[in-house]
């Protein structure tokens, strides 16, 4: 079955500055029906990011609920020098790597070798993977998981905020709380990393 | 990419100017921007609806809480103030003030007119007769003997 966007346009709602700031205001004052609407906004990219950075499906509900409940207690101090996004999803890497460290939890790390990354773009010649309608198989997106899975958490969150949530490079050297040059450090290790494990999957592919 | 730019890029050394434009251009290529999209591709989907009501409940619960902290914050302060005041006027008090005075009495009255020393010690001497007269002096002096 293919994933298609079906219920992106629901979940990937964004609210637009004046919205946020005016949603905020409203929060500051305990109303939880405008931090409800913060939560529907947000709810579905916040338990993605989280889904991919921590063990299983149970854990990312609880580290999930606990980034909103964290967001809504320390509302008064979001002092709006970054986004709204930008600051939920720095709560929500800080709740994730706690959590790692509480559960003494070892990330799979697969050790990049010192090797160079292919200069050449990966050929996607099969219905699989339609760059046009940025449509993955089911199959595709599952390898996509598992790759991005093995990766060590450091190059794992930059990629993830930025090829998944389009965060610009300071937007996560903020929410990672890195320099800007170790975000594109990063970003290149990582996407390096993910297209040597597609190759190795494709070219299996080709030959059974 | 040059061999030791990829060995800084690994180690995350600070890059020259150069370096860092020609990491730009690496990010920027091909090779990088197709696994790019492809992770921009995959799905995200919305936690289930139990989630979202128990995330309901704990924020109900938790603006209750904030909603009556100033409440009870306030109330301690009070609590607080008015104890203090009434630790202080009990100390505050001269022992002049905390005698026991005949209100009935016609020089208890205003001892303050006395101004004079005549007045004064007429206020005195009828002072000390009123005592007499309700015993205070006899019981004090029984005691002493005692």
């Amino acid at each position: 079955m293919a994933l298609s966007g079906a219920n992106r346009l629901a979940t990937n709602r964004k609210l637009d500055l004046a919205a946020e700031q005016a949603l905020v205001e409203q929060c500051r004052r305990q109303d939880l029906e405008a931090f409800s609407k913060i939560v529907d906004a947000y709810q579905a990219r916040v338990f993605g990011f989280v889904r991919r950075m921590v063990r299983n499906e149970e854990e990312a509900m609880d580290v999930t609920q606990e980034v909103f409940i964290r967001a809504f207690r320390s509302l008064d101090r979001f002092d709006g020098r970054s986004s709204l996004r930008t600051w939920l999803f720095r709560i929500a890497h800080n709740l994730c790597i706690d959590k790692s460290r509480r559960l003494e939890r070892r990330f799979i790390e697969t050790s990049l070798e010192p090797t160079m990354p292919d200069d050449e773009p990966i050929e996607f010649a099969d219905e699989r993977w339609d760059p046009e309608q940025a449509v993955l198989s089911e199959e595709m997106a599952q390898v996509v998981e598992r790759a991005i899975a093995s990766m060590s958490e450091k190059l794992r969150v930059v990629l993830l905020l930025h090829d998944k949530e389009d965060m610009g490079y300071d937007e996560i050297a903020r929410a990672v709380d890195v320099p800007v040059g170790t975000v594109k450090s990063r970003l290149f290790l990582a996407r390096a990393h993910l297209q040597r494990q597609l190759s190795q999957y494709l070219e299996y592919e080709v030959a059974h | 990419m040059d061999k030791g730019l990829f060995k800084k890029v690994l180690d995350e050394q600070a890059l020259s100017a150069e370096e860092a434009l020609a990491l730009d251009g690496e990010l920027e290529g091909t090779a990088q921007t197709s696994v790019g999209k492809i992770v921009g591709a995959l799905e995200d989907h919305a936690p289930s609806l139990s989630w979202r009501s128990g995330l309901n409940q704990r924020l109900a619960k938790e603006s209750r809480g904030r909603r009556f902290t100033p409440v009870f914050r306030y109330s301690f302060a009070l609590v607080a103030v008015a104890g203090a005041t009434l630790l202080v006027a009990t100390f505050m008090r001269a022992p002049g003030a905390t005698r026991p005075t005949d209100v009935n009495s016609p020089v208890a009255a205003d001892s303050s007119k006395h101004e004079s020393l005549e007045d004064t010690l007429m206020y005195e001497h009828q002072e000390e007769a009123s005592k007499a007269s309700l015993g205070i002096y006899v019981s004090f002096n029984d005691e002493s003997r005692g």
